[in-house]
């Protein structure tokens, strides 16, 4: 307590300090984990329950081998059965388990035809609602959904035939034969499905409703029926018919709460080794349905990042602090040069002064020990508050704490020991000088050079690429202990020259300044220490706006807009009306449909309504030419549009005929292609035209809501071919008048097999025709584009050159395309994905696409309106995707928390280095303030002193913040195309790595003002302290 | 046992130290020869940068002379390891540095300072006398717990020569432990070491400026320009023959001695008589 009580201040600055950097280890480790743990709350957050939830299915299995055999080869297991497969390590995870069984329920003759399945599990009619009827309580008893009744005219009562499980049945000759049974299932009562058209935790994620009148393509295509609900016995083995492809399951919730990265990594261990011992079981077909293993390795990729971010950064600031201490402890010992002396002068030799020297030292800086790991466990918890927007609490608290705690101690007894080894060195003669000697101002210590060396050598390791990722975090401080380091060296030369340059100027004030800044270590100190500081601040400041412009363009791509709902079940129409519901003008809501084509590397295309389209979406990497979007227009053909159920036309065929090779006459029948909304269909108009023959023919045309005639088709017998002219007019349906020649007209086709001309006039069409070998012959109006123009990316366009000539279209099929324009990237999609006109492309396809739809919006206050209407047009939603969610995810990831981190240091930094400045002055304070009194004798006045005081302080300050500004953006040039801003890395990279001087300048200003504001307090203290009695003190 | 280290002589032959400084040599010392008998109490005279306090760090072991040999109680400092030094520190020599503080810990009570002056000593085993009976042979046993800031300038100066002999030092050495002190305190801190000199037996080299200091001292060395300028032996004044035969004139005979002057040695009746050769221009003087 004497040595406390003896130097106070000193005291509390040594605790403080070792405080400090004892936090800054221990925090590191702290910091790291509550990231894994943070990233594993927020992705099992952001994960839907059924992808953290572990479903087991057991199976009916059937002998795959034999194509004739017939019936299972063993029935799936019971729930209890099930229930024992799930490993016991995990079973403490997860919540109650849900179990049932489910098989399929086709009607393959009789009402309603469709197929879907056929569920049970207990507690079932507990969890949804039954609108009419009763819950079924027998075997063969079902609900049905309220859906159901609608569309299929299903009514309570009613028994349902579905097809049952086929059996071998052996023939009175021996052989066997394969029979299908049939189930029949009583409806007894209704439910409203309407609440589980998603895949449900509660039904271990099956999908009971949504199905309803919606298609399975088959073959042979049906439609689907909504769950139907069935009592459990309706599944016994011991009925006479079975349900075909039973199944039995198990759903698990995963507890969240319980479960933190080690436990997932556990979960994931174990799921993957269950689905390994699985696939090798026999006798039962079993499988296992978790992403626990994904989230697992996203979160271990997560926390490889946290690894090494977090330590490279704390070191940097654990470095500082190290630096101030050593400082402190050199200037603390400096102090005690009167009594090492004295230790020296009563024969306690160089043993006895290091020995003196620990003894005052080293409880004081161990005393800051257990405060710092406390201090860590408050930082981290802050910082956890803070940057990841978790909570408060304390975080967890393991060996790495007390570890990282011991080696804050070790490193706190060594920076102790180096310095009494250097003082105890000190030859005998020299401790009684109250101030040591200087060196020359060119000598480089041992210590400088090997940083210096080290720094470089780990720099070039950097560069070359041999050190990546996070590591890149520590380029600042490498490339600013090495430019701080040679700029220490140069100052005392250079500030010395200039000094005496500017006294012979005659400049008093800033002569003594700059000599004084070269005589003394101070400055040298201050501008290494300054560099560095400066650097780390520019260079986290930097990185951390260039991460959030990143973030924000990476999310704004994603998303494609500030929402995206996403549904299923509708036709392009439908979603058009939708989109015009919710902004009929289309500047705030436009619709798109997402065709993919099956394959990882195919083209995929982004159908959009260009001019919406342009004003909607989002373009982070570029606003496309308004050009482009010019240029996916549709162009001003006419539709050739008709309402009505007859038609009547007159055809006439003047010298037509159709001859096969051999000369044979062959007939030539006359079509309309005629579509509307839901798809198109041709409509036989004649049979039989060759010859000079004029016909009137009449037939039904079913538009009564309005179809559109898109050309006419000319079919005759294979390897035929056609000559003559065709002309069509006196065109009515329903009595109303149509004409033939729409704006645009006909689109002549010449083609090796076919050559077709057409004239128009008056309402009438006329056809000159010649084909070779053709049997079909398609004549179109130029409404019914032929090449879909598209837009491509820049990169696409460079590895195609410009050729594009087929895109996947809406029924999922072929369609002739050509680039138009390009743009740098297509909103929400990768770079394989083309721009193509929505209205274009369903002109070609017309119907319910083969695509995902999506209404984009501009603005979140649209939502409810777009969801409303999508239900009143009686599509599914799927998803809704919003920027600002996907900008919160990519600012809730490692990457980004150490990035925020790294802010979080240089700020401390910059008070770590105003400290410096601190301790550098006061360990300097005896010798400097004898300078300044002995100007007083000479007769400078107090003011002036003050300000040579003030001036003395700022050239260090100066030159260090513009240096280390300098080298902190310098850094960032080097380190930010290798620091990871993602998680993992998006697939279209919008990364802009250009320096935010927006937020650089700013950084460097705050630096300047802090730092030069601690300077000049501190030459303030000294002119204070300098008074004339300050000369008589002995050197 | 409690040690108490034996009349330690002093013995210096050709004596020289240079300060190396920044491509400057300054010759402290240029050849002094100096004999100190055991238990003797001399004092160590001469003008400011004569080198007194050179030839003090010298004999202390703090420098290691440029040239020439120094014995402490048979040690040869000159070769003496460091280890050796700090040996001769612990029990046989001591320093008393000019300054009562600069001898003592400012946050130590004056008991504490004699404790902690004898901690090196102690670390080898072996016993030291009771700072309390170190106090008291300084007569500070009243003020032995008693802060230093309450001490007056007499009293720091003697707790720094109890701190400088508490290890019971043969050969006590101090730098003008007298200065900036009045009258009677300089006579209350001579009259200590001179106590401490004859109950002891402690040789003692002691530094000062003070003509009335030097008065009280049996005997005394004058160091003039980095040599042996004259002993005074019981208020007499001698010129010292050195060991190359040469002879520094006392300060008065210099001014009617200028350098040139030519000297005759003559022996009449067993005395050397001085004659002085009459200069052609000037006139010779006998």
């Amino acid at each position: 307590m004497r040595r406390v009580r003896n130097r106070p201040l000193e005291a509390v600055t040594l605790i403080l300090l070792a405080t400090t950097l004892t936090a800054c280890v221990a925090f590191a480790p702290l910091y790291a984990r509550a990231m894994q743990g943070e990233a594993t709350v927020q992705q099992l957050d952001r994960a839907p329950s059924l992808a953290t939830s572990l479903v087991l299915t057991s199976t009916t299995t059937y002998d795959e081998s034999d194509f004739t055999s017939a019936g299972p080869t063993s029935a799936p297991l019971r729930v209890d059965e099930l229930m024992d497969v799930v490993p016991d390590r995990v079973r403490g995870y997860y919540g109650t388990p849900v179990a049932g069984q489910t098989a399929n329920a086709t009607v393959e003759h009789g009402a309603p035809n469709s197929t879907g399945t056929v569920i049970s599990q207990p507690d079932q009619c507990r969890l949804v609602t039954i609108t009419d009827g009763a819950c079924p309580t027998a075997p063969g008893e079902i609900l049905v959904s309220d859906t159901d009744r609608k569309i299929y005219g299903i009514r309570i009562g009613d028994r349902i035939r579905v097809t049952g499980e086929r059996f071998q049945k052996v023939q009175p000759d021996g052989s066997s034969r394969a029979i299908t049974t049939g189930v029949r299932l009583s409806v007894v009562g209704s439910y409203d499905a309407a609440d589980w058209s998603e895949r449900d935790d509660r039904w271990a994620g099956n999908r009971l409703g949504g199905w309803s009148g919606t298609t399975d393509p088959g073959p042979p295509p049906k439609r689907f029926h909504d769950a139907w609900i069935a009592d459990e016995n309706t599944f016994s083995e011991n009925r006479t018919a079975l349900l075909p492809a039973q199944a039995s399951y198990v759903g698990l919730a995963l507890r969240k709460s319980l479960v933190g990265p080690d436990e997932v990594a556990l979960l994931a261990r174990e799921i993957d080794r269950l689905r390994a011992e699985l696939l090798t079981r026999t006798g039962s077909d079993i499988s296992v349905e978790s992403s626990i293993s994904a989230i697992a390795d996203d979160l271990e990729a997560q926390a490889e990042t946290a690894r090494v971010t977090v330590p490279l950064l704390m070191a940097q600031l654990a470095l500082l602090a190290l630096v101030v201490l050593w400082l402190a402890l050199r200037a603390a010992a400096e102090e005690r040069r009167p009594e090492v002396a004295l230790v020296r002068l009563r024969g306690g030799g160089r043993r006895g002064a290091r020995r003196f020297v620990v003894r005052e030292l080293l409880p004081l800086v161990l005393a800051g020990v257990p405060p710092g790991g406390v201090l860590a466990i408050l930082g981290c918890s802050l910082s956890r508050w803070w940057l990841m927007d978790g909570d408060l609490g304390v975080p967890e608290l393991d060996l790495r704490l007390l570890l990282a705690v011991g080696l804050a101690a070790l490193l706190l007894s060594a920076a102790v020991m180096v310095v009494a080894h250097r003082f105890g060195r000190e030859p005998v003669a020299q401790l009684f000088r109250r101030v040591p000697l200087r060196r020359p101002l060119w000598r480089v210590g041992v210590l400088a050079a090997v940083s210096v060396a080290a720094a470089t050598s780990a720099l070039i390791a950097i560069i070359l690429g041999d050190a990546t990722g996070s590591v890149a975090l520590g380029v600042p401080v490498l490339l600013s202990v090495v430019v701080g380091i040679l700029l220490a060296h140069l100052t005392g030369p250079v500030s010395a020259l200039f000094g005496r340059r500017v006294l012979r100027r005659g400049r008093l004030v800033g002569a003594i300044a700059l000599l004084d800044a070269a005589r003394s270590g101070t400055a040298a100190r201050t501008v290494a220490m300054v560099t560095v500081a400066a650097a780390a601040a520019a260079f986290s400041t930097n990185a951390y706006a260039v991460a959030e412009r990143n973030w924000s363009a990476a999310a704004a791509h994603r998303a494609g807009a500030a929402v995206v709902v996403s549904a299923e079940g509708g036709t392009v129409a439908q979603l058009r009306a939708v989109a015009t519901d919710a902004d009929a003008g289309g500047d705030h809501a436009t619709p798109v449909a997402r065709i993919k084509s099956p394959g990882t590397d195919a083209p995929q295309v982004l159908a959009v309504d260009p001019e919406s389209f342009a004003r909607v979406a989002l373009h982070p990497g570029g606003e496309p030419s308004p050009d482009v979007w010019t240029a996916l227009g549709v162009g001003d053909a006419e539709p050739l549009r008709v309402t009505g159920r007859r038609a009547r036309i007159r055809v006439i065929a003047d010298g037509l005929e159709a001859r096969q090779p051999d000369g044979h006459r062959t007939p030539v029948d006359l079509s309309l292609h005629v579509q509307d909304e839901s798809g198109a269909w041709e409509t036989r108009v004649a049979q039989g035209l060759p010859g000079d023959t004029t016909v009137r023919a009449a037939f039904a045309m079913s538009c009564e809501d309005g179809c559109t005639v898109t050309g006419i088709r000319l079919r005759t017998v294979p390897g035929s071919s056609i000559r003559g002219q065709l002309s069509l007019d006196r065109f009515s349906v329903d009595g109303n008048a149509i004409r033939l020649d729409p704006r645009g007209g006909w689109r002549p086709v010449d083609t090796p097999e076919v050559t077709v001309t057409s004239t128009a006039d008056d309402g009438t069409v006329g056809f000159d025709i010649r084909t070779s070998g053709a049997s079909i012959t398609d004549l179109s109006t130029t409404w019914l584009p032929t090449t879909v123009p598209v837009v491509a990316t820049e990169a696409r366009a460079e590895v195609t050159q410009d050729v594009i000539d087929t895109a996947p279209g809406l029924d999922g099929l072929s369609v002739p395309t050509e680039v138009a324009g390009t743009v740098a990237h297509v909103p929400a999609s990768n770079d394989r994905t083309l721009l193509a006109n929505l209205e274009a492309l369903e002109r070609i396809a017309p119907g319910r696409p083969d695509a995902a739809m999506e209404i984009w919006l501009d603005s979140p206050s649209l939502v409810t309106t777009v969801e409303q209407s999508l239900s009143d047009h009686g599509l599914v939603i799927t998803d809704v995707r919003r920027q600002s969610a996907l900008d919160r995810e990519l600012r809730g990831t490692t990457a980004a928390w150490s990035l925020r981190l790294a802010l979080v240091v240089g700020v401390l930094g910059l008070l770590l280095a105003a400290m410096v400045l601190i301790v550098v002055a006061a360990a300097g304070w005896r010798a400097g303030t004898r300078d300044l009194a002995a100007l007083r004798l000479s007769g400078v006045s107090a003011r002036g002193v003050r300000r040579m005081a003030v001036a003395a302080q700022l050239p260090a300050v100066l030159v260090g913040v513009a240096a280390g500004t300098v080298t902190g953006v310098v850094a960032a040039r080097i380190a930010l195309p290798i620091v990871p801003f993602f998680a993992t890395d998006p697939e279209v990279s919008l990364l802009d790595l250009s320096t935010a001087w927006w937020a650089v300048v700013p950084a460097a200003v705050v630096a300047l003002f802090v730092l030069a504001g601690t300077g000049a307090l501190i030459g303030v203290n000294l002119s204070h302290r300098s008074g004339v009695d300050r000369v008589r003190e002995a050197v | 046992m409690t040690r108490r280290a034996d009349r330690v002589a002093v013995r210096t032959r050709g004596l020289v130290h240079i300060y190396r400084r920044e491509g400057n040599d300054v010759a402290a010392l240029s050849g002094v020869d100096l004999d100190v008998l055991p238990g003797e109490f001399i004092g160590l005279l001469g003008p400011s940068g004569a080198g007194k306090s050179t030839l003090l760090n010298l004999l202390a072991g703090f420098f290691r002379p440029s040239a020439g040999r120094i014995f402490v109680d048979d040690v040869e400092l000159s070769n003496a390891t460091e280890a050796e030094l700090d040996g001769l520190r612990r029990g046989v020599v001591s320093l008393m540095l000019q300054g009562a503080a600069r001898n003592l810990m400012p946050f130590l009570n004056p008991l504490e300072n004699v404790r902690f002056a004898q901690s090196a000593a102690r670390s080898d085993g072996v016993v030291m006398p009771e700072p309390t009976e170190i106090l008291a042979s300084v007569r500070l046993e009243d003020v032995a717990t008693r802060p230093l800031g309450d001490l007056s300038p007499a009293r720091l100066q003697r707790l720094a020569i109890a701190v400088a002999i508490s290890n019971g030092p043969g050969l006590l050495l101090a730098d003008e432990p007298t200065s900036q002190l009045d009258h009677v305190s300089r006579d209350g801190v001579l009259q200590t070491l001179s106590d401490i000199n004859r109950v002891t037996g402690t040789t003692i080299i002691l530094v000062t400026h003070d003509p009335e200091v030097a008065d009280f001292l049996p005997r005394t060395v004058t160091i003039r320009d980095g040599r042996i300028g004259g002993e005074g032996r019981s208020g007499e004044e001698y010129a010292v023959v050195t060991a190359d035969g040469s002879l520094v004139l006392p300060e008065h005979a210099r001014l009617d001695l200028p350098p040139g002057t030519l000297v005759k040695f003559h022996l009449d009746d067993g005395r050397y008589v001085l004659l002085v050769e009459e200069h052609e221009e000037s006139g010779g003087r006998p």
